[in-house]
C-alpha cells in the first residue's frame, strides 16, 4: 500500500467517521453541559409489579439483551458498565430514591387519583418515559453528573410483546432506545415544545422531528430517534455512531476507543445492512490488515 | 496487477463494499404522533399564555414544576385570567430532574398549550409531553409566528400566530358539535 492510497483511506474514513460521530445527540443541563454518569455504573432494579402478558424473565431477558446491545460493541473502549439487579423491587418508584428503576405502568394505572403525577397519564403517545436526575450547577466539577434515571414502560397505553408482533409495541427495541436515554444521550430531533434546536455532539443544530419525511436518514434510523412503530425491531440495536457516541462519553482519558475501532473490534454482530459506521469499521479493518502484510514483507525482506 | 499498492481484488472488495453498506436507507414509514385534530379533541383547555412564573420543589421524591400562566386568551375551554400548570421535572437547588421529551417553560415565554386535568378542581397537565406546547416565536418582519403541523397535513409549517389560533378554534367547535 503506497503512502498516497493510505492517506486516501485515512482520509475516506475520518470523512466517514466525523459524518456519523454527528448523529448522536446529549442529554443537556439548563447551561448546556451533557449529563454521563461519572462516579460508579447504573445498577437497574425491575418493579415486583409484573405484566401478565410479559412475566419478569422475559422482562429481564429483554432487558439484558437491549443492555448487551449497547454495551458489548463498546465494551473495549469505555470503563461504563449498566448492571441488572438479580431481584425486584416492591418499594421503588419513579423518584429520587437510589434505584434506577425499570416498572411497568398497566391497564388502570392511570385511573388512580394518585397516579395522575405520574408523566405517563398525561403521555397518551408514549411508548416509554424516562426520567433522568442529575446534578445542574454551572461552575461544579458535578455539573452534569447522572444520578439517578428511572424508566416506565407504559403498557396503560400500548400493548407490548417481546417477538416482533406487529400490532405490539417491541419490548427489546423501547427498551434500547430508552437506556440510550440512561446512559445520556438524546433524541436525534427534537419537537415542538423548544424554541431553540439543541445541538449535536459536534455543535450542529438537531433537526426538528416534523415532516418525518424531511429527516436524514441517519436522524430517523438511528435508535435515539424519538418515534417508533408497532412491530418496530430496528431499535434493537443502536448504529455504529451510537456506539461511537457511548465510546466517546465513557472512554475517560485513555484513548482505547479509537484503538479498538481500527483493530474491527467493535464491528456488530448484528450490523444492519445500509449502516455506513459499519463500512468505516471494515475499512478501517482492511487498512489496517494491507498495513500489517506490508510490513510483514517488508520484515521477510 | 495493482491500484496504488492495493491489489486490484482488493479495490473492488472496498469500492462493492462502499456501495453496498454506506449510502441509502429506508426511511421510517410510520410513526406514533398525535395529529392536531386529535390533540385538540383530547385536550380539556387550550390556551394562549405567557409564562409569568416558574417554581419547582421535591414532591415525593419527585421534581415537580409549577406553571403560572397568564391567559392572553382561550382557543377551548373556559379558563380564568391565570392557569396553573404542573409539569414533571425542574430544578431544586442542585439537583435536576428530567423528563426526556417533557415541556419545558421559561418565564416571559409565550406558547399555546394544550392542557388536560383527570377532574374538574384537578391542576392542569400539559397533554403528551412536549407535543402539548406550541412555542410562539416573534419575528421582527412576520411577526408571532408558531410552527406546527397543520391539521391535515402531516408537514410542518412556520404559520402566523392569528392564522394557528383561528384554525385550533374551528377545530374546537367542530369537537364541540
Amino acid at each position: 500500500m503506497t503512502r498516497s492510497s493510505a492517506s486516501a483511506t485515512a482520509l475516506l474514513i475520518a470523512l466517514l467517521s466525523s459524518a456519523r460521530a454527528a448523529a448522536y445527540v446529549r442529554t443537556r443541563t439548563s447551561s448546556g453541559t451533557p449529563i454521563e454518569w461519572r462516579r460508579g455504573c447504573p445498577h437497574l432494579v425491575m418493579s415486583a409489579l409484573e405484566n401478565p402478558d410479559l412475566p419478569h424473565e422475559r422482562l429481564r431477558a429483554a432487558l439484558e439483551r437491549a443492555v448487551a446491545a449497547w454495551l458489548a460493541p463498546t465494551a473495549a473502549c469505555g470503563h461504563l458498565n449498566l448492571s441488572i439487579d438479580g431481584g425486584t423491587s416492591g418499594v421503588a418508584d419513579v423518584r429520587h430514591d437510589d434505584i434506577n428503576l425499570v416498572l411497568w405502568r398497566l391497564p388502570g394505572f392511570c385511573q388512580d387519583p394518585q397516579s395522575a403525577q405520574a408523566a405517563v397519564c398525561s403521555a397518551v403517545a408514549a411508548a416509554a418515559v424516562t426520567t433522568v436526575f442529575f446534578y445542574d450547577r454551572p461552575g461544579s466539577d458535578r455539573d452534569g453528573e447522572m444520578i439517578e434515571a428511572d424508566l416506565e414502560l407504559n403498557a396503560a397505553a400500548f400493548p407490548f410483546s417481546d417477538d416482533g408482533a406487529p400490532d405490539k409495541i417491541d419490548l427489546q427495541n423501547t427498551l434500547t432506545h430508552e437506556l440510550g436515554h440512561v446512559l445520556g444521550l438524546d433524541h436525534t430531533c427534537y419537537t415542538f415544545s423548544q424554541t431553540r434546536a439543541p445541538v449535536d455532539a459536534v455543535g450542529h443544530p438537531v433537526p426538528r422531528c416534523f415532516p418525518l419525511a424531511n429527516l436524514a436518514p441517519d436522524v430517523t434510523a438511528a435508535t435515539m430517534f424519538a418515534f417508533e412503530a408497532l412491530g418496530e425491531i430496528s431499535k434493537r440495536v443502536p448504529r455504529a455512531d451510537e456506539w461511537q457516541g457511548l465510546c466517546a462519553i465513557y472512554r475517560g482519558h485513555s484513548d482505547v476507543c479509537e484503538s479498538a475501532l481500527a483493530g474491527c473490534q467493535v464491528v456488530p454482530a448484528r450490523a444492519r445492512p445500509g449502516d455506513g459506521g459499519l463500512a468505516v469499521v471494515l475499512l478501517s479493518g482492511a487498512a489496517l490488515v494491507l498495513t500489517v502484510r506490508r510490513r510483514l514483507r517488508r520484515r521477510a525482506r | 496487477m495493482r491500484y496504488g499498492g492495493l491489489p486490484r481484488s482488493t479495490v473492488r472488495s472496498l469500492c462493492a463494499l462502499i456501495a453496498a453498506l454506506g449510502f441509502g436507507r429506508a426511511h421510517a414509514t410510520v410513526f406514533v404522533r398525535i395529529p392536531t385534530e386529535r390533540m385538540v379533541a383530547m385536550a380539556d383547555t387550550i390556551v394562549l399564555a405567557q409564562v409569568a412564573a416558574t417554581q419547582s420543589r421535591w414532591d415525593h421524591g419527585r421534581i415537580v414544576t409549577r406553571v403560572a400562566l397568564t391567559v392572553e386568551f382561550s382557543i377551548k375551554g373556559v379558563p380564568g385570567h391565570t392557569l396553573v400548570v404542573e409539569a414533571p421535572g425542574g430544578k431544586v437547588g442542585d439537583i435536576a430532574m428530567r423528563v426526556l421529551d417533557g415541556p419545558e417553560f421559561r418565564a416571559g415565554e409565550r406558547a399555546i398549550v394544550f392542557l388536560t386535568r383527570s377532574r374538574p378542581g384537578d391542576v392542569h397537565r400539559v397533554l403528551n409531553l412536549s407535543q402539548g406546547k406550541l412555542a410562539v416565536v416573534r419575528d421582527t418582519s412576520r411577526g408571532d409566528l408558531v410552527t406546527w403541523v397543520p391539521p391535515g397535513t402531516g408537514w410542518v409549517e412556520t404559520t402566523p400566530l392569528a392564522q394557528v389560533v383561528t384554525t385550533l378554534r374551528a377545530l374546537a367547535r367542530r369537537d364541540v358539535r
